[in-house]
């Protein structure tokens, strides 16, 4: 534990301080996955949900992307396992496909598939784990005529029916406001954004069970990463309704709008996700 | 005729000097060291143009029966001290009235810099495999700003800490498989802020020993090595004080005797580089600096003799530091490091000891460590808090049980009782690549737990008699309540005397480590875990080519070879327990070995010293399914040149020059992005396959001493890194790990520091 946390300190010093010409996280431009909503992160098992991600490909300008999409009990990516689902006897295809992002955006919902979460999952498991819940594992990949592939992964929450009826829902994004105001068109000037909602409706206060005995009550906190096409931000993440400021480009592109993209996400598998193309 | 003009001359100068001296009257003084004030005994002292001379007692104090009155000059002139001529006067009146005060003489040394440069201190050595930084040895070492632990880092086989680190690398083993001990008891850890400088006081100390592969059966629970801190007795012939700045912390220290028996030493010690960082991160858009990082630190002995054959020896060790900021946004490449962080760690030890001896062959040790530790780390709703209390009792008795045996029978035990709370994901990490904290396994839990680690060792030397021979079946039995284990571990060693001053030695033997208590917790860890295990082989010798002079060559070079099992290593593994699928967290599975030779070359002479240090090395470990790679800490070559050399006038110049192989990375092909938490989870390519660039740093310092009558002020520049060399130290990669670039380390960094003593 100790360990954790001197990595941890080192990790603040050096990714928070850090200054290079390593790309920003939150530009658009490559092939991208943005987001990957499941329209129930937290399931009984048995229970389906559908999920759908969010694909940028703006360098592409329209080019056919293929996607795979496998789920399996998940192999302890949070302890450590490789996030995939080969060689796993339960591994089973949720959904394969091809779609071509559309002009101008080149940034848009990818096909949603459906995923069944297998009734034995919660067999064996302690008591404990029943209520917090353990994680069912869905990869998706996405590929490109020429090779280029992005990989992701999503965890979906499985906890028991009867001991935690009560399960984690997703957080509502409704827009963006821009000066206060919702964000319709490109401002022309430096403007402040921030997330528009009933943020204080979409932040969930939830129970946990401690391994050493007793629960605990914890409360969401809501994140919200801000990607960009062109122009800057001046920062590109906010906790709750706090507030960045965007520049608008000095010159608007020509092959492609605009583009913005807000993803909320609760840190428990729950996200929301916002589009705009100017 | 003329005969009889020169006795009569002769009898004239004789009859005019009995005149004078009869008019003269007596004149007393000391003689004592310029700046230090230590009484010089059987000194010679003159008065000129008198030729008197008169002979220092064991005081420094002289005396003359009859100095006439006018001017004179008092003139010392001794081997090592510069030549004194000190001008006084005694009119007629004072010397008839008798008003003469005890004069004080003040005799400069030729030379204050009596330090070498980081040479093994002569000393009888119990363990062969023990090296030693003498407290003058470390405090003038160039590049580590005279810390004693930083300056361990030029012993031979010590390895080159990783980026921006300080931890101490024994041989290729990880940093964790080394124990730190203070008067011989564990303390949680040695430096504050990972490595900004060390948990004690420099000034207090008196010596620093690493036990390297082989050491012997007084410590366990270590599979690497020991690093031990001793401090030093307080002087007792009178008050002694010093203070001492430099750019990020000032400190002070008193000592002196109690009575005739006893004497005590107290320093403390405080930073200042909070205020320095504060104002550098006044500003920064990342970050505000809510409480600086600071540190203090407080050391203190009392040593009595209890009777004439028991002595008591109390030591006090305290420790805290802390800061605090705020992240003004969720860190880029991960989003669970946001808003308040804040962490401090205190600890303090109280070490009462007591020496008994029952008689001319036998003595006896006792000491009792006690103490609390506390650290807390707390990151938004991220935290974890550690209570520790300890104690410590360790005793020794040593038998010499004829001509040729001697014998000793101990225990080293400790007991743990700890409280830790924590919030905080599982943290993983392979390859020496972390993955995102985010993307661990979050964990709630409220611990407490208590273990216990008795140790008991026979140490014993037989020196065969009439043979060059001296062999050590020595053997270390322990018990670990936290793994239910009770392990044997025998640790021979023998000795061959070539000569008196040549000698060959071989060490090697069992040692075990039982798990930290988090790793076999049953929330965090695995409860089945066992300690882990390491063999030591050690061979080497010695040679000292001064032949009983202070000039010459010593040459030592010792291969050693460490192979490691039951390394604990992270599992994602799931196992039934109590009937339940369960994470198996942690396993015995990991395993290792490291073999090289390290050899050092050390020149002791006037006005030059220096040494010649190399260690060649493979340290490698394999997991299960997969081949054996490099560690972490494999080093190839490491190949350090110090030396120092007085200039005169209290000028000394000292450098240290060092080369390592780069250290090993583990190339990285891509990253996954977990959607969950925004981040991006790395695809490690086979461990540690590739290399950073040679590591090379030159590192200067001058150090300057003025001599005043009663005090002595020192002033020093070290200049870290003089060539400003852009060593590359660790790699920072973009959020998808598709790209990365290297980050330097630290670049020319020159400071200062003052201290004055009386």
């Amino acid at each position: 534990m100790k360990n954790f946390f001197l990595v941890l300190l080192a990790a603040v010093g050096l990714l928070g301080c850090s200054k290079n010409d390593l790309p920003d996280y939150n530009v658009l431009g490559g092939l991208r996955v943005l987001a990957v909503k499941a329209a129930s992160p937290e399931l009984s098992p048995g229970d389906v949900t559908t999920v759908t991600p969010v694909v940028s490909d703006i360098a592409g300008a329209g080019r056919v992307l293929s996607y795979t999409a496998t789920g399996c009990p998940d192999p302890g990516v949070g302890l450590g396992a490789t996030p995939s689902c080969e060689g796993s006897p339960m591994s089973v295809t949720l959904g394969t496909g091809t779609f071509v992002p559309t002009a101008p955006s080149f940034t848009q919902i990818a096909p949603s598939f459906t995923v069944t979460i297998p009734s034995e999952l919660l067999d064996t498991r302690s008591p404990l784990d029943q209520f917090n819940g353990i994680t069912y594992l869905i990869t998706y990949d996405v590929r490109a005529v020429n090779g280029e592939m992005v990989s992701t992964f999503k965890r979906l929450i499985v906890s028991s029916a009867t001991s935690k009826p009560q399960k984690n829902l997703n957080p509502t994004l409704s827009g963006v406001l821009g000066a206060g105001a919702p964000l319709v068109a490109l401002p022309a000037t430096t403007t402040s954004l921030m997330v528009d909602g009933d943020l204080s409706a979409s932040v969930q206060s939830y129970e946990v069970l401690i391994a050493t005995g007793g629960s605990k009550t914890l409360l969401e906190t809501l994140i919200t990463t801000w990607f960009l096409s062109d122009g800057g931000l001046n920062h590109f993440r906010t906790v709750g309704g706090d507030v960045i400021n965007f520049t608008p480009p000095d010159v608007l592109p020509t092959v492609h709008s605009v583009v913005l993209v807000a993803v909320m996400r609760d840190g428990r598998g729950g996200e929301d996700f916002w589009i705009g193309s100017f | 005729m003329k005969r009889w003009d020169v006795v009569f001359g002769l009898s004239l100068v004789f009859a005019s000097s009995l005149a004078w001296a009869e008019t003269g009257v007596r004149l007393e003084g000391k003689l004592l060291e310029r700046g230090t004030r230590k009484p010089l005994s059987g000194f010679s002292v003159y008065v000129l143009p008198s030729k008197q001379k008169a002979q220092t007692g064991p005081s420094g104090e002289f005396f003359f029966d009859s100095v006439p009155p006018g001017e004179f000059r008092f003139v010392v002139s001794a081997s090592g001290y510069r030549r004194l001529e000190q001008p006084d006067t005694q009119t007629e009146a004072q010397a008839l009235a008798g008003e003469n005060q005890p004069r004080v003489l003040y005799l400069e040394k030729e030379s204050y810099q009596v330090y070498e440069t980081t040479i093994v201190g002569k000393q009888k050595k119990r363990d062969d495999t023990q090296r030693t930084l003498k407290r003058e040895q470390f405090l003038q070492a160039p590049g580590s700003g005279g810390d004693p632990i930083k300056a361990v880092q030029n012993l031979p086989g010590v390895n080159r800490p990783s980026a921006f680190s300080s931890q101490v690398v024994i041989q290729g083993s990880g940093p964790q498989d080394t124990r730190y001990l203070l008067e011989g008891h564990e303390v949680p850890l040695v430096f504050h802020f990972g490595g900004l400088s060390s948990v004690v006081i420099p000034e207090a100390v008196d010596r620093v020993e690493t036990l390297s592969a082989g050491f012997g059966p007084e410590y366990g629970r270590a599979t690497g090595g020991l690093v031990g801190v001793w401090t030093r007795p307080a002087q007792k012939d009178r008050m002694h004080g010093l203070a001492f700045m430099d750019v990020i912390n000032a400190g002070a220290l008193i000592e002196g005797p109690i009575g005739a028996e006893s004497s005590y030493l107290v320093s403390v010690r405080k930073s200042y580089i909070g205020a320095v960082l504060g104002a550098i991160a006044k500003g920064n858009e990342d970050f505000n600096l809510t409480v600086a990082p600071a540190y203090s630190d407080l050391t203190a002995v009392f040593e009595t003799r209890l009777t004439p054959i028991d002595e008591a020896k109390v030591s006090f060790f305290g420790s805290q530091d802390g800061l605090e900021f705020l992240l003004k946004e969720p860190v880029k490449q991960d989003p669970a490091l946001r808003g308040d962080f804040s962490t401090g760690t205190a600890f303090f030890r109280l070490i009462p000891e007591v020496t008994h001896r029952h008689g001319a062959n036998t003595t006896s040790r006792w000491s009792l460590g006690m103490g609390r530790d506390w650290i807390k780390v707390v990151n938004g709703e991220t935290y974890f808090r550690l209570k520790v209390f300890n104690l410590t009792p360790k005793g020794e008795l040593e038998t010499k049980l004829s001509s040729f045996w001697t014998t000793y029978l101990g225990f080293d035990n400790r007991y743990v009782w700890a409280t830790a709370n924590f919030s905080a994901p599982s943290f993983y990490s392979a390859g020496g690549v972390p993955n995102p904290f985010s993307t661990g396994q979050s964990r709630i839990a409220d611990v407490t737990a208590q273990s216990s680690s008795v140790g008991i060792f026979s140490r014993n030397e037989i020196k065969l008699p009439d043979s060059s021979w001296t062999l050590m079946p020595n053997v270390r039995g322990d018990y670990f309540s936290a793994t239910h284990e009770t392990l044997l571990a025998p640790r021979p060693a023998l000795r061959y005397a070539l000569s008196e001053s040549f000698f060959l030695r071989g060490a090697g033997g069992l040692y075990y480590q039982p798990p930290a208590e988090q790793y076999v917790d049953a929330t965090t860890g695995n409860p089945d875990l066992k300690s882990s295990r390491a063999t030591h082989v050690s061979i080497g010798g010695e040679k000292d080519f001064r032949e009983g002079s202070s000039r010459g060559f010593v040459f030592s070079s010792d291969g050693f070879w460490k192979y490691m099992d039951r390394e604990i290593i992270p599992s994602s593994k799931l196992v039934t327990r109590d009937g339940n699928l369960t994470p198996l967290n942690f396993s015995n599975e990991g395993k290792g070995r490291v073999y090289g030779v390290q050899s050092e070359l050390k020149w002791s002479g006037d006005p030059w010293t220096g040494a010649i240090i190399y260690t060649l090395s493979k340290s490698t470990r394999w997991n299960p399914g997969q081949p054996e790679y490099s560690s972490s800490y494999d080093q190839t070559h490491l190949l350090g040149f110090l030396g120092s050399v007085e200039l005169g006038r209290n000028w000394k110049l000292s450098s240290r020059f060092r080369y390592a192989t780069g250290n090993p990375k583990t190339p990285i092909e891509g990253g996954i992005l977990d959607a969950d938490n925004d981040v991006y989870v790395p695809i490690r390519g086979p461990y540690f396959s590739t290399r950073l660039s040679s590591f090379y740093q030159l590192d200067l310092r001058v150090d300057k001493k003025w001599a005043f009558d009663t005090w002595i002020l020192s002033l020093y520049l070290d200049v870290q890194n003089a060539t400003n060399r852009k060593n590359p130290e660790a790699l920072v990669y973009a959020y998808d790990y598709s790209r990365a670039a290297t980050i330097d380390g630290l670049p020319i960094i020159p400071t200062f520091g003052l201290k004055g003593e009386f």
